[in-house]
């Protein structure tokens, strides 16, 4: 039953107001907003979205070939990097930030913990030339993919031009991470009428709108605003997130909040991979919030919850995971690309 | 009777459209050092020596190119985002077809990108993100470099860097700049480096790169360093 539910659900509630391109490439349940991408700038087209995959897994993009996007953003971890809590790039280096999963990022207003990025297609500038991530530079990596036997093919198939530029490499990581839905979690299947949750999970809902959904918003778990959830600064680190951007003190420790989304694939948790389990994570909310003068004002009043409470809780998280979205071939590494040359 | 009048006046409209004399008009920028022009090509591998100070990178945009007669907007160039390179010479002269009707006294440009353009995503042609304008760890353009060597710069080798940019409230960088000018085809505008230069003390103010007040500070300063040559 399960496993051919993904279909139904679409249908059922007659998917897609808005198709971002060519039909059949971006797929999104009717309950789930209009988009914040502009498809307008780059209408999705299953060329381009190839190449933005084969861009994805390839180590081209780094200075010594050996690291890709995939390298932090594994599709098995709902490209998060599970295990590690500060990402870990080229020479083996080790970054200060956890590595987020990549996932509804057509509904995101802007990118990284601190909302340093303002549109998805300028985000990959930042790991491509972080000399501890990638290495090297936009300049460099179009130049390589310009001398390479394959990419000057398939950057005419794309984009009708064999000539590489820094425009068509960022509108085609786009394209694919555009393709990155993920919408077909226990949750869905709930919503779209064709599963009903257990008495547990029920309850864990109840507890999740009245403590947790102002800021981790249905149906995508986030309203993507940055926001303080009461996190302790880690002195080791000193990342004041949002406030280091605007310089701004009303803005020091706010990090913009994370989906709810498949948290079962992409522990560790929060901005610097500090919890690793969601019994610590929910723990934080009861016990933990540091109040502050800039502190939410919805952390602000003490979540108490019993302990089976919090079990609750944590079932209905788990009913968020989409194990359709993490095993789907169509994310996973292009095989067939990768046998062309290299 | 409405219909049959139409299809003829839209025909002599077309064809006065196209039959509307035009000249390709060009604005020239001619960045200057002490009256002398910048320029970086390849003669000048090593930057270009102005007494105690090396200029060794001059970029700038300029955008939103437009023509007034007096307050009335009389024409405005097309997809108008320039990116004029000290090391590019060919990309200081911008040209265009201009309708040689047309009679303005004042010209109006943008030092740099606004904060729409800075928010639609990747775009190519000089505002390709391959052009060394755009900041990586943060969005948005670089509106003005100036990069160089001053002995009086306490810095690494002496060095001062300032890369201005930001499009986001505080810390807006884009500035307009309206000059008045004769109504020719040919219009050249000086862009005196070395008076941005003297509003600062190079010994205590040599390094800006990010959207900050200090950044801010600077980048008012450059509409008055923008004057009609000829
Ligand atoms: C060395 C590990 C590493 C590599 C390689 C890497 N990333 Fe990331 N990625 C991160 C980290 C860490 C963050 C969060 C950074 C921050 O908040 O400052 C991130 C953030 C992102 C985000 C923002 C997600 C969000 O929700 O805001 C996107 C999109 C993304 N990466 C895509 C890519 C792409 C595309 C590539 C390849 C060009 C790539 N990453 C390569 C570690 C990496
Ligand atoms: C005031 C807004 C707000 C409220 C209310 C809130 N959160 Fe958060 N949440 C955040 C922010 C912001 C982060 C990211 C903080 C960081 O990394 O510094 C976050 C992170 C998380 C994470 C980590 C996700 C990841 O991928 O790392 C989980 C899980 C989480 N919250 C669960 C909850 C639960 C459960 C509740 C209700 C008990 C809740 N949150 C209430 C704002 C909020």
């Amino acid at each position: 039953m399960k496993k051919y539910t993904f279909l139904p659900i679409l249908l059922s509630v007659g998917c897609l107001a808005f198709l971002g391109g060519e039909w059949g490439l971006f797929i999104y349940p009717s309950y789930f907003p209009e988009p914040a991408y502009n498809f307008e700038n780059n209408p999705l087209k299953a060329e381009k979205v190839a190449l933005g995959r084969v861009l994805f897994y390839d180590p081209i993009l780094s200075r010594d070939h050996s690291t890709s996007c995939a390298s932090c953003h594994s599709p098995y971890n709902a490209f998060a990097h599970t295990d590690h809590d500060l990402s870990h790039g080229i020479d083996d280096q080790i970054g200060t930030r956890n590595a987020p999963p990549l996932f509804n990022l057509a509904w995101q207003k802007s990118f990284m913990w601190d909302g340093a990025i303002n549109h998805l297609d300028m985000q990959a500038l930042a790991p491509i030339s972080h000399p501890k991530e990638m290495g090297a530079s936009i300049e460099e990596v179009v130049t390589k993919l310009q001398a390479n036997t394959t990419y000057p093919n398939l950057f005419a198939k794309a984009f009708g031009d064999s000539i590489v530029t820094g425009q068509h490499l960022l509108q085609a990581l786009s394209q694919f991470q555009l393709t990155l839905v993920s919408a077909n979690a226990k949750y869905d299947e709930v919503k779209a009428g064709l599963a009903a949750f257990s008495a547990q999970e029920e309850n864990g809902y109840a507890l999740y709108q009245r403590n947790c959904s102002s800021c981790h918003t249905e149906p995508l778990f986030s309203s993507y605003e940055m926001a303080n959830n009461g996190l302790p600064l880690d002195t080791t680190l000193n990342d004041f997130g949002r406030g280091a951007i605007t310089k701004q003190a009303r803005d020091s420790m706010e990090f913009k909040i994370p989906s709810l989304r498949n948290l079962s694939y992409t522990y560790p948790y929060m901005h610097d991979g500090r919890f690793r389990k969601l019994r610590h994570v929910v723990q934080h909310y009861t016990e933990g919030i540091q109040d502050s003068e800039f502190a939410a004002t919805d952390l602000k009043k003490p979540i108490h919850l019993t302990s089976n409470e919090k079990a609750d809780l944590i079932a209905f998280l788990l009913t968020l995971n989409d194990k359709a979205f993490v095993f789907d071939p169509k994310h996973q590494f292009p095989r067939e690309s990768f046998s062309i040359e290299k | 009777m409405m219909k049959p009048t139409l299809l003829p006046l839209l025909l002599l409209m077309c064809t006065n459209a196209t039959s509307q004399s035009k000249s390709v008009a060009q604005i020239s920028f001619v960045p200057t050092y002490n009256n002398t022009p910048i320029l970086l090509d390849e003669s000048a591998d090593e930057g270009l020596v102005f007494g105690d100070l090396t200029i060794e990178t001059l970029k700038f945009y300029v955008s939103g190119i437009k023509l007034y007669q007096e307050e009335d907007l009389v024409f405005a160039l097309a997809n108008s985002f320039h990116l004029l390179d000290a090391a590019e010479p060919g990309s200081f002269d911008i040209k265009f077809e201009c309708p040689d009707s047309i009679v303005f006294n004042y010209i109006q440009f943008n030092i740099g990108i606004d904060s729409l353009t800075n928010t639609s995503g990747a775009l190519g042609g000089d505002l390709d993100p391959t052009k060394g304008m755009y900041w990586t760890w943060q969005s948005g353009y670089i509106n003005f470099k100036l990069e160089g060597v001053a002995d009086r710069s306490p810095a690494r080798h002496h060095r001062f860097q300032f890369h201005i940019g930001g499009y986001q409230a505080p810390f807006e960088s884009v500035q307009k700049v309206k000059l008045a000018v004769k109504n020719t085809r040919e219009i050249e505008i000086q862009v005196a480096v070395d008076q941005w230069l003297a509003t600062i003390d190079l010994s205590e103010t040599y390094q800006i790169m990010s959207p900050n007040a200090a950044a801010i500070k600077m980048a008012q300063r450059l509409p008055t360093i923008y004057s009609i040559a000829k």
